[in-house]
């Protein structure tokens, strides 16, 4: 029995090229207790990563008090895995993916917005340099992501959803990194949303609409203090639920008065909720999703971001 | 006198500038019609009344730093209403919140911080701002 409390982790966040930084423990399948197994400057082999991916039995766990070091220790070194030929696309996705639910998850706790800005910054550069990866498919990246309706992991996956995007609309480099930083913080304002109003299960009343709607300002509040936030990023923040015929909040822009990235922002957006479980309804299919955003595009969203995003998706359903 | 300069500064000031903001037409109506103590909605946190007026003012960016791609320093804008607190206006232009204006009126000069911003039409915000300082004229 340790004497300590103990959070799981997902064993897509070890990888054979850099220890984890923290002691992690094992439990099978049945068992009560959790064993030490790998201490926190080893290693993990190939063939315990292929024996962790191929059980379901098998869970692994951190000290909550090494929770920190654990997330610092996995943001720092993430960018080992691009060095390493030998790490598929399709593992550093889902290494990011659970790196980025991490870092946000507890940022978002936190609710410190300095902190929540460097942390997405390094994370943006991460997420925008695997949307890069040319052997990455859409369908990859939709099967590999989380679909719950925490607000962390609803922003980690438009993140990525913005950066494979913008990347087929011609973005790289560092506006690349900057979209998918933003997509990290387009949801900052539901920081100061009441839970139960954001989580609630039935329809929400003409009250609670009104304090939802809030979260474009607030998360915009934010950033505008800090010095680190681009422009780019503040306007993802506020312009993601504006429409192009000019019908949406908070101000009621519309065409290309709205930021191309927060076209890009809006299109992940709606596309990542309605394909995500909520308290209210379960996911949508990707081929039901994109129906219905498709009768409404002419008022909703920018035709060509929208046909851009279908073609990545439709990409993953016709193979 | 001190009034009848600062009147005719500013009317000089505004002559340099052109009105550009367009008034949608349930704005002209009640901008003619209403007058005196507005109502709010129960959904607006108001802390003092607010007074309609239709007069035209100027509006400044006061931090520099903090200005968005395409943005005006400075535009002729039409000030819709007043209270202790705040202060309305209708601009052609979008403000962001969090940014600092200076509104320059024919008495009075407030600077103001941009609180809420709602497109009415075609170059007409509506523009909401709290007071942050005043600068009224000894004799108004």
């Amino acid at each position: 029995m340790l004497g300590f409390a103990l959070i799981p982790i997902s064993h897509l966040t070890l990888s054979s090229i850099f220890p984890v930084g923290a002691n992690v423990y094992l439990r099978p399948k049945g068992s009560k207790d959790a064993i030490l197994f790998l201490a926190a400057d080893q290693i993990a082999t190939t063939d315990a990563l292929n024996l962790l991916a191929s059980s379901q039995d098998i869970k692994l766990f951190i000290s909550q008090d090494e929770s920190q070091t654990f997330q610092t220790h996995l943001r720092d070194n993430f960018d080992l895995c691009f060095e390493d030929g030998g790490i598929s696309a399709h593992n550093k996705a889902a290494m990011l993916s659970e790196v980025v639910r991490n870092v946000l998850s507890d940022e978002f706790i936190r609710n410190d917005t300095n902190s929540i800005v460097d942390a997405t910054k390094q994370l943006g550069v991460q997420v925008a340099r695997l949307a890069t990866e040319k052997s990455l498919t859409g369908a990859e990246l939709c099967q590999i992501l989380h679909h719950d309706f925490g607000t962390f992991t609803h922003s980690g996956n438009v993140a990525f959803y913005c950066s494979l995007l913008a990347a087929e609309l011609g973005f790289a480099g560092e506006e690349l990194a900057e979209i998918a930083t933003g997509g990290l913080l387009h949801d900052l304002g539901k920081l100061d949303i009441d839970e139960r109003v954001l989580n609630k299960p039935g329809k929400l009343d003409e009250f609670e609409f009104r304090i939802i709607k809030e979260h474009p300002l607030a998360g915009f509040r934010r950033l505008t203090k800090v010095n680190e936030a681009t422009q780019t990023q503040l306007l993802m923040t506020y312009q993601h639920h504006e429409r192009i015929d000019g019908k949406g909040y908070p101000v009621g822009i519309g065409g290309d008065d709205i930021h191309i990235a927060s076209r890009i922002c809006s299109v992940a957006d709606v596309f990542e909720a309605m394909t995500s479980n909520r308290p209210y309804r379960g996911a949508l299919s990707h081929k039901q999703t994109l129906e219905i955003m498709a009768e409404s595009v002419s008022q909703s969203f920018d035709k060509e971001v929208f046909e851009c995003w279908s073609t990545i998706v439709n990409s993953r359903l016709s193979s | 006198m001190l009034v009848d300069n600062r009147q005719q500064s500013f009317e000089q000031l505004i002559a340099t500038l052109d009105m550009r903001v367009q008034l949608t037409e349930s704005l002209i109506e009640s901008l003619g019609a209403e007058r005196g103590v507005t109502r709010s909605n129960p959904f607006e946190h108001r802390r003092a009344a607010r007074f309609r007026c239709n007069g035209e003012c100027i509006a400044r960016i006061s931090d520099k730093s903090f200005q968005m791609p395409g943005q005006e320093t400075e535009s002729l804008a039409i000030v819709r209403d007043l209270s202790r607190k705040g202060v309305g206006i209708i601009s052609h232009q979008q403000w962001y919140p969090e940014q600092t204006l200076e509104v320059q009126m024919p008495s009075a000069s407030v600077k103001a911080r941009v609180a809420r911003v709602r497109k009415l039409g075609p170059c007409c915000f509506e523009v909401g701002l709290i007071i942050i300082g005043h600068e009224i004229s000894e004799d108004s």
